[in-house]
Protein backbone atom coordinates (compact mmCIF):
# COMPACT_ATOMS: atom_id res chain seq x y z
CA UNK A 1 0.00 0.00 0.00
CA UNK A 2 1.77 3.50 -0.98
CA UNK A 3 -2.22 5.42 0.24
CA UNK A 4 0.22 8.15 -1.93
CA UNK A 5 -2.36 10.09 -4.11
CA UNK A 6 -0.59 11.89 -7.20
CA UNK A 7 -1.84 14.82 -8.79
CA UNK A 8 -4.97 14.83 -11.19
CA UNK A 9 -4.13 15.29 -14.94
CA UNK A 10 -6.32 18.71 -14.64
CA UNK A 11 -4.09 19.72 -11.94
CA UNK A 12 -0.76 19.04 -13.91
CA UNK A 13 -2.47 20.74 -17.60
CA UNK A 14 -2.91 23.62 -14.97
CA UNK A 15 0.11 24.05 -13.57
CA UNK A 16 2.26 23.44 -16.94
CA UNK A 17 -0.02 25.78 -18.55
CA UNK A 18 0.83 28.94 -15.69
CA UNK A 19 4.35 27.90 -15.99
CA UNK A 20 4.31 27.99 -19.70
CA UNK A 21 2.79 31.05 -19.55
CA UNK A 22 5.27 32.89 -16.62
CA UNK A 23 8.40 31.61 -18.45
CA UNK A 24 6.87 32.69 -22.43
CA UNK A 25 6.23 35.98 -20.24
CA UNK A 26 9.95 36.27 -19.19
CA UNK A 27 11.44 35.03 -22.23
CA UNK A 28 10.30 37.39 -24.53
CA UNK A 29 10.96 40.35 -21.99
CA UNK A 30 14.60 38.99 -22.24
CA UNK A 31 14.55 38.59 -25.88
CA UNK A 32 13.55 42.27 -25.93
CA UNK A 33 16.05 43.49 -23.46
CA UNK A 34 18.96 41.84 -25.32
CA UNK A 35 17.63 43.05 -28.58
CA UNK A 36 17.89 46.26 -27.25
CA UNK A 37 21.31 45.11 -25.81
CA UNK A 38 23.70 46.87 -28.37
CA UNK A 39 21.17 49.95 -28.74
CA UNK A 40 21.93 50.36 -24.98
CA UNK A 41 25.87 49.71 -25.54
CA UNK A 42 25.74 52.33 -28.33
CA UNK A 43 24.21 55.08 -26.24
CA UNK A 44 26.59 54.78 -23.17
CA UNK A 45 29.41 55.20 -25.78
CA UNK A 46 27.51 58.39 -27.66
CA UNK A 47 27.28 60.22 -24.16
CA UNK A 48 30.84 59.41 -23.14
CA UNK A 49 32.04 60.85 -27.03
CA UNK A 50 29.62 63.66 -26.15
CA UNK A 51 31.23 64.31 -22.95
CA UNK A 52 34.80 63.66 -23.85
CA UNK A 53 34.45 66.23 -26.93
CA UNK A 54 32.20 68.64 -24.77
CA UNK A 55 35.05 68.48 -21.79
CA UNK A 56 37.96 69.00 -24.18
CA UNK A 57 36.78 71.87 -25.84
CA UNK A 58 35.67 73.68 -22.85
CA UNK A 59 38.84 73.46 -20.83
CA UNK A 60 40.80 74.73 -23.93
CA UNK A 61 37.72 77.47 -24.33
CA UNK A 62 38.31 78.91 -20.86
CA UNK A 63 42.18 78.74 -20.92
CA UNK A 64 41.80 80.96 -24.03
CA UNK A 65 43.64 83.77 -24.32
CA UNK A 66 45.48 83.37 -20.99
CA UNK A 67 48.31 85.55 -21.23
CA UNK A 68 51.86 86.39 -19.03
CA UNK A 69 51.45 88.49 -15.74
CA UNK A 70 51.84 91.79 -18.21
CA UNK A 71 47.89 90.68 -18.53
CA UNK A 72 46.01 88.90 -20.94
CA UNK A 73 47.00 87.74 -23.84
CA UNK A 74 43.24 88.72 -25.12
CA UNK A 75 43.49 92.60 -24.34
CA UNK A 76 45.87 92.91 -27.44
CA UNK A 77 45.13 89.25 -29.65
CA UNK A 78 41.69 87.24 -29.97
CA UNK A 79 41.70 84.81 -27.60
CA UNK A 80 39.78 82.64 -30.21
CA UNK A 81 39.77 82.83 -34.11
CA UNK A 82 37.09 81.04 -36.84
CA UNK A 83 39.85 79.79 -38.81
CA UNK A 84 43.18 77.60 -38.90
CA UNK A 85 46.09 79.47 -38.49
CA UNK A 86 47.25 79.18 -42.17
CA UNK A 87 43.82 80.76 -43.51
CA UNK A 88 44.36 84.47 -45.17
CA UNK A 89 43.79 87.09 -42.52
CA UNK A 90 39.60 87.57 -42.98
CA UNK A 91 38.55 84.35 -42.88
CA UNK A 92 35.87 82.75 -41.29
CA UNK A 93 33.96 79.28 -41.16
CA UNK A 94 31.73 77.86 -38.85
CA UNK A 95 33.33 75.13 -38.17
CA UNK A 96 36.56 75.44 -37.32
CA UNK A 97 37.74 77.04 -33.83
CA UNK A 98 41.63 78.55 -32.88
CA UNK A 99 42.02 79.12 -29.32
CA UNK A 100 45.41 80.71 -28.76
CA UNK A 101 46.90 80.76 -24.64
CA UNK A 102 49.80 80.85 -22.59
CA UNK A 103 49.82 78.15 -20.26
CA UNK A 104 50.06 77.92 -16.77
CA UNK A 105 54.24 77.88 -15.43
CA UNK A 106 54.85 78.27 -19.40
CA UNK A 107 58.38 79.68 -20.41
CA UNK A 108 58.43 83.53 -20.59
CA UNK A 109 60.91 86.21 -20.80
CA UNK A 110 61.71 89.43 -22.86
CA UNK A 111 63.95 90.44 -25.55
CA UNK A 112 66.89 92.30 -24.59
CA UNK A 113 67.55 92.93 -28.24
CA UNK A 114 64.96 93.75 -31.17
CA UNK A 115 64.26 90.84 -33.60
CA UNK A 116 64.21 91.24 -37.09
CA UNK A 117 61.88 89.53 -39.45
CA UNK A 118 64.46 87.34 -40.89
CA UNK A 119 66.81 86.80 -37.44
CA UNK A 120 68.00 82.98 -37.02
CA UNK A 121 67.86 83.66 -32.90
CA UNK A 122 66.69 85.72 -30.74
CA UNK A 123 68.19 87.32 -27.27
CA UNK A 124 66.32 87.09 -24.02
CA UNK A 125 66.47 88.37 -20.52
CA UNK A 126 67.47 85.39 -17.81
CA UNK A 127 67.37 87.71 -15.06
CA UNK A 128 64.49 86.42 -12.56
CA UNK A 129 63.98 83.11 -14.73
CA UNK A 130 64.04 80.09 -12.92
CA UNK A 131 67.19 79.12 -11.35
CA UNK A 132 68.55 75.59 -13.58
CA UNK A 133 67.63 76.96 -16.56
CA UNK A 134 69.32 77.46 -19.82
CA UNK A 135 67.29 80.00 -21.53
CA UNK A 136 64.39 80.75 -18.63
CA UNK A 137 62.76 77.71 -19.02
CA UNK A 138 62.27 77.55 -23.34
CA UNK A 139 63.56 74.07 -24.24
CA UNK A 140 64.31 72.77 -28.12
CA UNK A 141 60.85 72.59 -29.43
CA UNK A 142 58.93 75.21 -27.64
CA UNK A 143 56.35 76.59 -29.61
CA UNK A 144 55.91 80.26 -28.65
CA UNK A 145 54.77 83.72 -29.31
CA UNK A 146 56.63 87.09 -29.26
CA UNK A 147 54.25 90.12 -28.86
CA UNK A 148 54.95 93.73 -28.10
CA UNK A 149 52.95 96.17 -26.86
CA UNK A 150 51.54 97.47 -30.37
CA UNK A 151 49.32 94.26 -31.47
CA UNK A 152 52.14 92.91 -33.22
CA UNK A 153 52.44 89.03 -33.12
CA UNK A 154 54.04 86.44 -34.47
CA UNK A 155 54.96 82.78 -33.55
CA UNK A 156 58.37 81.28 -33.07
CA UNK A 157 59.53 77.59 -32.88
CA UNK A 158 62.52 76.88 -30.37
CA UNK A 159 64.98 74.97 -32.09
CA UNK A 160 67.59 75.09 -29.54
CA UNK A 161 69.05 77.05 -27.12
CA UNK A 162 72.28 78.29 -25.17
CA UNK A 163 72.48 80.70 -22.86
CA UNK A 164 69.87 83.24 -22.58
CA UNK A 165 69.41 83.15 -26.58
CA UNK A 166 66.68 81.06 -28.38
CA UNK A 167 67.67 79.83 -31.69
CA UNK A 168 64.99 79.59 -34.24
CA UNK A 169 63.11 77.32 -36.63
CA UNK A 170 62.84 78.74 -40.01
CA UNK A 171 60.15 76.76 -40.65
CA UNK A 172 57.28 78.58 -39.35
CA UNK A 173 55.39 81.55 -41.16
CA UNK A 174 58.07 84.17 -41.57
CA UNK A 175 57.55 87.55 -39.51
CA UNK A 176 56.09 90.64 -40.36
CA UNK A 177 57.31 92.63 -37.86
CA UNK A 178 60.52 93.81 -35.85
CA UNK A 179 60.19 93.44 -32.31
CA UNK A 180 62.21 96.19 -29.91
CA UNK A 181 63.90 94.99 -27.02
CA UNK A 182 61.32 94.73 -24.29
CA UNK A 183 58.86 92.68 -26.50
CA UNK A 184 57.62 89.48 -24.40
CA UNK A 185 58.45 86.17 -25.62
CA UNK A 186 56.05 83.02 -24.14
CA UNK A 187 55.49 79.84 -24.50
CA UNK A 188 52.21 79.52 -26.03
CA UNK A 189 49.67 77.13 -27.20
CA UNK A 190 47.22 77.27 -30.52
CA UNK A 191 45.27 75.01 -31.19
CA UNK A 192 42.91 74.59 -33.92
CA UNK A 193 39.36 72.42 -33.25
CA UNK A 194 37.95 71.44 -36.80
CA UNK A 195 35.61 68.79 -38.03
CA UNK A 196 37.25 66.28 -41.08
CA UNK A 197 34.31 65.70 -42.83
CA UNK A 198 35.31 62.52 -44.57
CA UNK A 199 36.39 60.58 -41.57
CA UNK A 200 33.44 62.85 -39.57
CA UNK A 201 36.38 63.11 -37.19
CA UNK A 202 36.43 65.97 -34.60
CA UNK A 203 39.76 66.65 -34.13
CA UNK A 204 42.56 69.19 -32.41
CA UNK A 205 45.54 70.19 -34.16
CA UNK A 206 48.06 71.83 -32.21
CA UNK A 207 51.63 72.27 -33.82
CA UNK A 208 52.47 69.20 -36.06
CA UNK A 209 50.24 67.00 -33.73
CA UNK A 210 46.66 66.41 -34.52
CA UNK A 211 44.64 63.74 -32.72
CA UNK A 212 40.70 63.01 -32.49
CA UNK A 213 38.51 63.99 -30.21
CA UNK A 214 35.45 62.30 -31.43
CA UNK A 215 34.51 59.82 -33.68
CA UNK A 216 31.23 59.85 -35.81
CA UNK A 217 30.56 63.70 -36.07
CA UNK A 218 27.74 64.66 -38.08
CA UNK A 219 28.33 68.24 -37.61
CA UNK A 220 29.88 71.12 -35.80
CA UNK A 221 29.02 74.87 -35.65
CA UNK A 222 30.48 77.38 -33.23
CA UNK A 223 28.85 80.33 -32.88
CA UNK A 224 30.06 84.17 -31.49
CA UNK A 225 28.69 85.91 -29.28
CA UNK A 226 29.43 89.64 -28.07
CA UNK A 227 28.93 91.40 -24.87
CA UNK A 228 24.90 91.31 -24.99
CA UNK A 229 25.21 87.67 -26.09
CA UNK A 230 23.69 88.12 -29.58
CA UNK A 231 25.38 86.08 -32.03
CA UNK A 232 28.13 88.09 -34.69
CA UNK A 233 27.79 87.30 -38.16
CA UNK A 234 30.95 85.37 -39.84
CA UNK A 235 31.21 88.60 -42.14
CA UNK A 236 31.85 90.96 -39.00
CA UNK A 237 35.80 89.11 -38.76
CA UNK A 238 36.41 89.32 -42.59
CA UNK A 239 35.25 92.97 -43.19
CA UNK A 240 38.49 94.35 -41.17
CA UNK A 241 39.79 96.98 -39.87
CA UNK A 242 42.60 94.37 -39.36
CA UNK A 243 45.51 94.10 -37.03
CA UNK A 244 48.83 92.99 -36.21
CA UNK A 245 50.71 91.90 -39.80
CA UNK A 246 52.06 88.50 -41.28
CA UNK A 247 50.41 85.32 -40.44
CA UNK A 248 49.08 86.50 -36.92
CA UNK A 249 47.15 89.21 -38.80
CA UNK A 250 43.46 89.40 -37.23
CA UNK A 251 40.17 91.24 -37.82
CA UNK A 252 39.33 93.78 -34.36
CA UNK A 253 35.98 92.27 -34.20
CA UNK A 254 37.41 89.57 -32.79
CA UNK A 255 38.28 91.27 -29.56
CA UNK A 256 34.55 91.90 -29.30
CA UNK A 257 33.47 88.56 -28.83
CA UNK A 258 32.65 87.52 -24.98
CA UNK A 259 30.90 84.33 -25.17
CA UNK A 260 31.38 80.89 -27.72
CA UNK A 261 29.26 78.64 -27.86
CA UNK A 262 30.02 74.64 -29.98
CA UNK A 263 27.62 72.43 -30.93
CA UNK A 264 28.73 68.86 -31.68
CA UNK A 265 26.01 66.50 -33.61
CA UNK A 266 27.18 63.11 -32.85
CA UNK A 267 25.90 59.61 -34.82
CA UNK A 268 25.93 56.25 -32.97
CA UNK A 269 28.67 54.06 -34.52
CA UNK A 270 26.29 52.28 -36.52
CA UNK A 271 24.72 54.90 -38.13
CA UNK A 272 21.47 52.83 -36.81
CA UNK A 273 20.51 53.94 -33.02
CA UNK A 274 20.33 57.40 -31.50
CA UNK A 275 22.29 60.05 -32.38
CA UNK A 276 22.98 62.85 -29.28
CA UNK A 277 23.74 66.80 -29.34
CA UNK A 278 26.43 68.77 -27.23
CA UNK A 279 25.87 72.22 -26.61
CA UNK A 280 28.32 74.30 -24.44
CA UNK A 281 28.69 77.28 -23.88
CA UNK A 282 31.68 79.00 -22.42
CA UNK A 283 32.25 82.79 -21.80
CA UNK A 284 35.92 84.02 -22.76
CA UNK A 285 37.54 84.14 -19.10
CA UNK A 286 41.00 86.04 -20.05
CA UNK A 287 39.77 89.78 -20.26
CA UNK A 288 39.37 90.78 -24.15
CA UNK B 1 18.30 -1.65 -12.15
CA UNK B 2 15.40 1.15 -11.61
CA UNK B 3 15.73 4.47 -12.80
CA UNK B 4 14.65 7.39 -10.67
CA UNK B 5 13.42 10.31 -12.27
CA UNK B 6 13.27 13.58 -10.75
CA UNK B 7 10.40 14.27 -8.20
CA UNK B 8 7.37 16.92 -9.39
CA UNK B 9 8.71 19.11 -6.42
CA UNK B 10 12.29 18.87 -7.73
CA UNK B 11 11.48 20.24 -11.54
CA UNK B 12 8.74 22.89 -9.98
CA UNK B 13 12.38 24.46 -7.52
CA UNK B 14 14.27 24.23 -10.99
CA UNK B 15 11.54 25.95 -12.83
CA UNK B 16 11.45 28.26 -9.78
CA UNK B 17 15.13 29.07 -9.75
CA UNK B 18 15.50 29.66 -13.86
CA UNK B 19 12.43 31.98 -13.80
CA UNK B 20 14.03 34.20 -10.70
CA UNK B 21 16.97 34.32 -12.65
CA UNK B 22 15.40 35.28 -15.94
CA UNK B 23 13.48 37.36 -14.40
CA UNK B 24 16.77 39.06 -12.69
CA UNK B 25 17.94 39.79 -16.00
CA UNK B 26 15.05 41.37 -17.30
CA UNK B 27 15.33 43.29 -13.88
CA UNK B 28 19.25 44.12 -14.91
CA UNK B 29 18.20 45.32 -18.11
CA UNK B 30 15.74 47.57 -17.26
CA UNK B 31 18.36 49.15 -14.87
CA UNK B 32 20.64 50.11 -16.81
CA UNK B 33 18.68 51.53 -19.47
CA UNK B 34 16.79 53.69 -16.70
CA UNK B 35 20.66 54.46 -15.51
CA UNK B 36 22.07 55.47 -18.78
CA UNK B 37 18.99 57.80 -19.75
CA UNK B 38 19.42 59.13 -15.84
CA UNK B 39 23.21 59.56 -16.93
CA UNK B 40 22.17 61.10 -20.31
CA UNK B 41 20.19 63.95 -18.40
CA UNK B 42 22.62 64.86 -15.80
CA UNK B 43 25.05 65.45 -18.73
CA UNK B 44 22.56 67.51 -20.43
CA UNK B 45 21.88 69.20 -16.92
CA UNK B 46 25.42 70.32 -16.71
CA UNK B 47 25.95 71.64 -19.60
CA UNK B 48 23.04 73.34 -19.44
CA UNK B 49 23.88 75.08 -16.18
CA UNK B 50 27.36 75.73 -16.73
CA UNK B 51 25.60 77.34 -19.83
CA UNK B 52 23.49 80.10 -18.73
CA UNK B 53 26.73 80.39 -16.19
CA UNK B 54 28.79 81.47 -18.69
CA UNK B 55 26.18 83.68 -20.17
CA UNK B 56 25.92 85.87 -17.24
CA UNK B 57 29.73 85.64 -16.95
CA UNK B 58 29.50 87.24 -20.69
CA UNK B 59 27.68 89.87 -19.74
CA UNK B 60 29.52 93.43 -19.04
CA UNK B 61 30.67 93.69 -15.52
CA UNK B 62 34.49 95.67 -15.69
CA UNK B 63 35.97 98.61 -15.40
CA UNK B 64 36.47 100.91 -18.09
CA UNK B 65 40.10 102.56 -18.86
CA UNK B 66 38.80 105.61 -17.25
CA UNK B 67 37.98 103.88 -14.04
CA UNK B 68 34.39 104.19 -14.39
CA UNK B 69 32.11 100.93 -13.83
CA UNK B 70 30.55 99.24 -16.20
CA UNK B 71 27.41 96.80 -15.59
CA UNK B 72 24.86 95.25 -18.59
CA UNK B 73 21.23 96.20 -16.95
CA UNK B 74 19.34 95.28 -19.95
CA UNK B 75 19.93 92.21 -21.20
CA UNK B 76 16.78 90.07 -20.87
CA UNK B 77 18.56 86.15 -20.97
CA UNK B 78 15.05 84.11 -20.49
CA UNK B 79 14.46 84.31 -23.91
CA UNK B 80 16.00 82.88 -26.85
CA UNK B 81 18.44 84.33 -27.93
CA UNK B 82 18.57 87.26 -25.43
CA UNK B 83 17.61 90.65 -26.20
CA UNK B 84 17.51 93.89 -24.38
CA UNK B 85 14.39 95.45 -22.15
CA UNK B 86 15.74 92.90 -19.12
CA UNK B 87 17.72 93.52 -16.15
CA UNK B 88 20.79 92.06 -17.58
CA UNK B 89 23.29 91.86 -13.82
CA UNK B 90 20.73 93.71 -11.45
CA UNK B 91 20.35 91.81 -8.80
CA UNK B 92 17.52 89.13 -9.15
CA UNK B 93 15.51 85.83 -8.93
CA UNK B 94 15.15 84.21 -5.92
CA UNK B 95 18.67 83.65 -4.64
CA UNK B 96 17.19 80.01 -3.18
CA UNK B 97 16.26 78.82 -6.83
CA UNK B 98 12.57 77.48 -5.37
CA UNK B 99 10.65 79.26 -7.36
CA UNK B 100 10.11 80.81 -10.79
CA UNK B 101 10.86 84.90 -11.44
CA UNK B 102 9.49 85.58 -14.64
CA UNK B 103 12.83 86.56 -16.44
CA UNK B 104 14.95 84.36 -14.11
CA UNK B 105 13.71 81.18 -15.61
CA UNK B 106 13.35 79.10 -18.93
CA UNK B 107 12.45 76.12 -20.32
CA UNK B 108 14.73 73.07 -22.19
CA UNK B 109 13.84 69.95 -23.67
CA UNK B 110 15.82 66.68 -23.27
CA UNK B 111 18.44 67.70 -25.32
CA UNK B 112 19.06 70.79 -23.55
CA UNK B 113 17.54 72.65 -26.51
CA UNK B 114 15.38 76.16 -25.33
CA UNK B 115 12.15 75.89 -25.83
CA UNK B 116 10.41 78.86 -23.87
CA UNK B 117 9.96 80.86 -20.46
CA UNK B 118 7.50 82.02 -18.06
CA UNK B 119 5.70 80.92 -15.05
CA UNK B 120 4.68 77.29 -15.97
CA UNK B 121 6.91 74.79 -18.54
CA UNK B 122 5.79 74.46 -22.15
CA UNK B 123 4.91 70.99 -23.26
CA UNK B 124 7.89 68.74 -24.46
CA UNK B 125 9.85 70.84 -21.29
CA UNK B 126 12.28 68.81 -20.13
CA UNK B 127 14.17 70.60 -17.69
CA UNK B 128 13.61 74.06 -15.88
CA UNK B 129 16.09 76.31 -15.62
CA UNK B 130 16.44 79.03 -12.75
CA UNK B 131 19.22 81.56 -12.01
CA UNK B 132 19.61 84.05 -9.60
CA UNK B 133 21.93 87.11 -9.32
CA UNK B 134 22.92 88.33 -5.76
CA UNK B 135 25.03 91.92 -4.99
CA UNK B 136 26.90 91.68 -1.54
CA UNK B 137 27.64 94.91 -0.29
CA UNK B 138 30.71 95.53 -2.48
CA UNK B 139 29.81 96.53 -5.76
CA UNK B 140 32.52 95.07 -7.20
CA UNK B 141 31.13 91.02 -6.26
CA UNK B 142 28.12 89.33 -7.75
CA UNK B 143 27.05 85.54 -6.53
CA UNK B 144 25.70 84.14 -9.76
CA UNK B 145 23.39 80.94 -9.00
CA UNK B 146 21.74 78.40 -11.51
CA UNK B 147 19.70 75.67 -11.13
CA UNK B 148 18.95 72.76 -13.91
CA UNK B 149 16.00 70.18 -12.61
CA UNK B 150 14.80 67.81 -14.59
CA UNK B 151 10.64 67.94 -14.63
CA UNK B 152 9.83 64.84 -16.15
CA UNK B 153 12.08 62.23 -14.51
CA UNK B 154 13.14 63.31 -10.78
CA UNK B 155 15.79 60.31 -10.39
CA UNK B 156 17.71 62.46 -12.47
CA UNK B 157 18.55 64.51 -9.87
CA UNK B 158 19.06 68.53 -9.99
CA UNK B 159 22.78 70.68 -10.87
CA UNK B 160 23.14 73.52 -8.60
CA UNK B 161 25.58 75.94 -9.41
CA UNK B 162 27.07 79.16 -7.62
CA UNK B 163 29.95 81.44 -8.69
CA UNK B 164 31.36 84.43 -7.69
CA UNK B 165 32.03 87.14 -10.27
CA UNK B 166 34.89 90.00 -10.11
CA UNK B 167 34.73 93.13 -11.66
CA UNK B 168 37.79 93.22 -13.52
CA UNK B 169 39.32 95.53 -16.22
CA UNK B 170 38.99 94.52 -20.09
Amino acid sequence: MTGERGFTLLELVVATGVMLATTGALMTMLHHGLARTPVLEEAADLNQRARVAAERLAADLRAAGSGTPSGPLSARFPAAEPRRLGDAPGSAVSDVLTIRYVPAHAARSRLVEPLEPGAGSAIIETAGCPSQTTACGFTAGTNALVFDASSQIDPLRVEAISAGTLVLAASVAPRAATYPAGSEVAEAVEATYALDTDSKQLRRTEGNGTFTVADHVEALTFEWLDARLAVMPLAAFQNGPFHAAGSRMFDVDLLRVRVIRATIQLASGSGRGPAAVARITVALRNGG
Amino acid sequence: MQARGFTLVEVLVAMAVLLTATAGSVHLLAFATRAMHIARMQGVSVLSASARLDELRGLRFEFAEDGQRLTDLSTYLAASPPHDGGSGLAPGGAASLDVNVSGFVDYLDDSGAWIGEGAAPPPGAAFVRRWAIEAPADPDLLLLHVLVRPIVNEAAGETHLVTIRLRVER
